[in-house]
């Protein structure tokens, strides 16, 4: 016998965490949609910076042992930085225009990117395991196990809600600053028309690169929070990149809106499969979603175009 | 048919990089002493020697080389689930091996064939267009058969081979939506991306499922000797290249780069694009399949984690990449390649997988077409080139050739 009570309380749990697990999904997938959108790049090396920028925070509070909140202020600009000289130095001499240019076919033009950027993966998980080794580390804060009760029956992790909020003011800003400044609307020029805004007199290898390294610096918030809700290895960069793919996909590609709506629903979707047919189900029930809508609606669950 | 895809392309834009292809000549004299070499190498180098077990990985990798190569660099359809393959052929071979109480031998050609099985499942519905209905009559019949085993089981609980009625559900529910996802539909990085999330999601399976060891895997019975390993990669390898190098110099061959330079161009020539497609997918999956069995009873264990690494897709991209993407002997040498640096640098100073990486962002940006590639490039500028029918350069410019010749000798040039 099903209690209603108990049966609407699972329930409510479910799009309560689900939401709350979207907004990590949204956080971290900013980044991708920001490279997708812009540079029409997909950085399969995604996953692997948001480790490198969780072990830059726990790096830099071994050193400086304050506050774990001190540690974005130090990581963000490095990853800005890294973000930056990689796009300059490297994935600027992969883009479309830069294979037209060395006269490669279309179709290598396509594959290009895919395989310089997961050569890439591999060489950041290799070095990580290099300079930090294969033991599981975590950003110690004594928030994790705070929750926020909303009903005798219903709560939220404290930490999980800070960065759902995080998140949605992440995006908020970073839309309202492509829409108001010149350096956000040269960015959505060279998103647009990469040949128009060049001839516009931008200088569109420094916009993708200012674009880059905003895609790492929310990375790197994203890594923060990675490090702060669990442990982390090296090699645990490639699940974060197909989540935050499939949040992309499900958004509207390279849409910022859209990954949190994206976020949002994978993570509902998820926190269902788990609640009613078992913790197996969640990972599964997440990665047969993301199939679906790519096979089904590959424009995204709401189409848009290019970024907000 | 073929020679309407030289119209209107210019040098530069003819095969996958640009005018790609091996015009280089290769003597069968190299071949055959090549292959003796190869065949009286044990009783030089000694039957349990590292040196043997050394080249019994080259021809592994290369096998592995091969199958990617011909649905990356010759179909043009870039995939980073290939370790599904892997897995599903070498779990197949585990299962029937120990539940089948069968030598690992006669277990072996089932990896081959659950291999390209599940690929086939992938390639359904076969009509890339207009094919909802398909996928209804498909999955409805999927769905009875299902409701059928359930109920076959629910009166003999001896038959069910899944043994636990979640995993039993997560996988043939797997299955049914695999076999409705038309994967062949998507291109570029949805194709990558779909192709490693469906080998993500197998893996899950396996991980829950206790009847193939859940996490812990399972273990092959080792009476295969290092010998008669080396003996069958050698054969296998030996196989697979020349069915590759007849296949690709025929129409079908043709038909495959056509595809993979304009795929609409191809269609509207009356290529069936869907048909050479799945023949691609399927072959190639079968022998990775093959291959990974291969592997398996050399290292003896198999679980989910190492069979559905995504480092076999990073392995085998380096083998290709560093040979020479759509070219035959590109997984040949690329495979070398990889097992010296990877296996014999990496043991002496570690790294090897770093090193690995670096080596493939460099060649991807300053020799794209591999060393083949290159070797090939330099032939043709070299006194090579008069073992070339005087056609050929004609051919190559690509500038209103086909007419007289229909089936260009190279691959490049079309």
């Amino acid at each position: 016998v099903i209690d209603p009570y108990w049966a609407l309380i699972d329930l409510a749990n479910g799009i309560l965490t689900g939401t709350m697990l979207g907004g990590s999904y949204a956080l971290i997938s900013i980044g991708l949609a920001l490279n997708f959108g812009v540079m029409r790049l997909v950085n399969l090396s995604h996953g692997d910076w948001l480790i490198v920028a969780a072990y830059l925070c726990v790096a830099a509070l071994s050193a400086f042992p304050v506050s774990p909140f001190a540690a974005p202020v130090v990581v963000v600009p490095i990853m800005f930085g890294i973000g930056y000289a990689l796009q300059r130095g490297l994935l600027n001499r992969i883009s479309v225009q830069a294979t037209e240019r060395k006269g490669m076919s279309p179709v290598f033009a396509i594959m290009l990117p895919l395989l310089v950027t997961f050569g890439l993966s591999i060489v950041v998980s290799q070095g990580l395991l290099a300079v930090f080794s294969a033991d599981a580390v975590t950003i110690k804060n004594d928030l994790s196990f705070s929750s926020i009760s909303l009903t005798d029956d219903l709560s939220i992790s404290l930490l999980r809600f800070g960065f759902f909020v995080a998140a949605s003011v992440l995006i908020g800003l970073l839309a309202a600053w492509m829409r108001l400044t010149h350096v956000g609307r040269a960015i959505r020029a060279a998103a647009d028309d990469p040949e128009v805004a060049a001839l516009m007199g931008m200088r569109t290898p420094h916009v993708y690169a200012v674009a880059s390294g905003l895609s790492l610096a929310s990375s790197a918030i994203a890594g923060f929070m990675i490090g702060m809700l669990r442990s982390f290895q090296p090699f645990d960069g490639s699940p974060f990149l197909l989540t935050a793919f499939g949040v992309v996909v499900i958004g509207g590609l390279g849409s910022l809106g859209g990954c949190l709506a994206g976020g949002i629903i994978l993570g509902i979707v998820q926190v269902l499969a788990g609640t009613y047919f078992g913790a197996g189900a969640q990972q599964m029930g997440g990665y047969l979603f993301i199939l679906l809508v790519l096979a089904v609606r590959p424009q995204g669950l709401f189409a848009r175009k290019a970024v907000s | 048919v073929i020679s309407g895809f030289n119209d209107g392309t210019s040098k530069e834009k003819n095969g996958i990089i640009g005018g790609l292809g091996e015009r280089r000549y290769v003597p069968p004299a190299l071949i055959v002493g090549l292959l003796f070499m190869l065949c009286v190498a044990p009783t030089v180098v000694g039957a349990q020697s590292y040196a043997l077990h050394i080249l019994m990985s080259i021809f592994l990798f290369a096998i592995l080389g091969h199958a990617w190569n011909l649905i990356a660099g010759f179909a043009g359809m870039l995939s980073f689930g290939q370790q599904a393959f892997i897995g599903v052929g070498g779990f197949a071979q585990a299962l029937l091996a120990y539940y089948g109480s069968v030598s690992v031998w006669t277990a072996w050609p089932i990896s081959g064939l659950a291999a390209a099985a599940f690929a086939l499942l992938l390639c359904l519905p076969t009509k890339a267009r207009g094919s909802r209905r398909r996928v209804v009559y498909g999955v409805t019949v999927a769905v009875l058969a299902w409701i059928g085993y359930e109920a076959l089981i629910s009166f003999f609980p001896d038959a069910d081979v899944f043994q636990s009625t979640y995993v039993r559900r997560e996988i043939l529910l797997l299955l049914v939506f695999l076999g409705a996802l038309p994967l062949m539909k998507l291109r570029g990085a949805y194709f990558a991306i779909a192709t490693w999330l469906i080998a993500e999601a197998v893996s899950t399976a396996f991980n829950g499922w206790d009847v193939s060891g859940a996490g812990g895997g399972m273990q092959l019975r080792s009476e295969v000797t290092q010998l008669q390993l080396y003996y069958v990669a050698l054969a296998l390898l030996a196989a697979v290249t020349t069915v590759i190098w007849v296949w690709m110099h025929s129409y079908q061959g043709l038909a495959l780069t056509a595809i993979r330079d304009d795929e609409d161009a191809a269609q509207s020539s009356g290529v069936d694009v869907d048909r050479v497609k799945m023949l691609v997918f399927v072959f190639s999956a079968a022998i990775t399949g093959l291959a990974s069995g291969l592997y398996f009873m050399d290292v003896v264990i198999i679980t989910p984690p190492s069979a559905f690494s995504i480092s076999w897709a990073a392995d085998i991209v380096f083998v290709v990449v560093a040979g020479g993407m759509g070219t035959i002997t590109g997984p040949l040498v690329g495979a070398v390649l990889f097992v010296v640096i990877e296996r014999l640098l990496g043991a002496v100073a570690g790294q090897g997988l770093l090193v690995l990486g670096i080596l493939s962002i460099v060649l991807m940006l300053f020799l794209p077409r591999g060393v083949m590639g290159v070797i090939s490039g330099l032939s043709n500028h070299g006194p090579r080139r008069r073992f070339l029918p005087a056609k050929q350069s004609v051919l190559s410019v690509g500038a209103s050739s086909g007419i007289e010749e229909t089936r260009p000798r190279s691959l490049g040039d079309i």
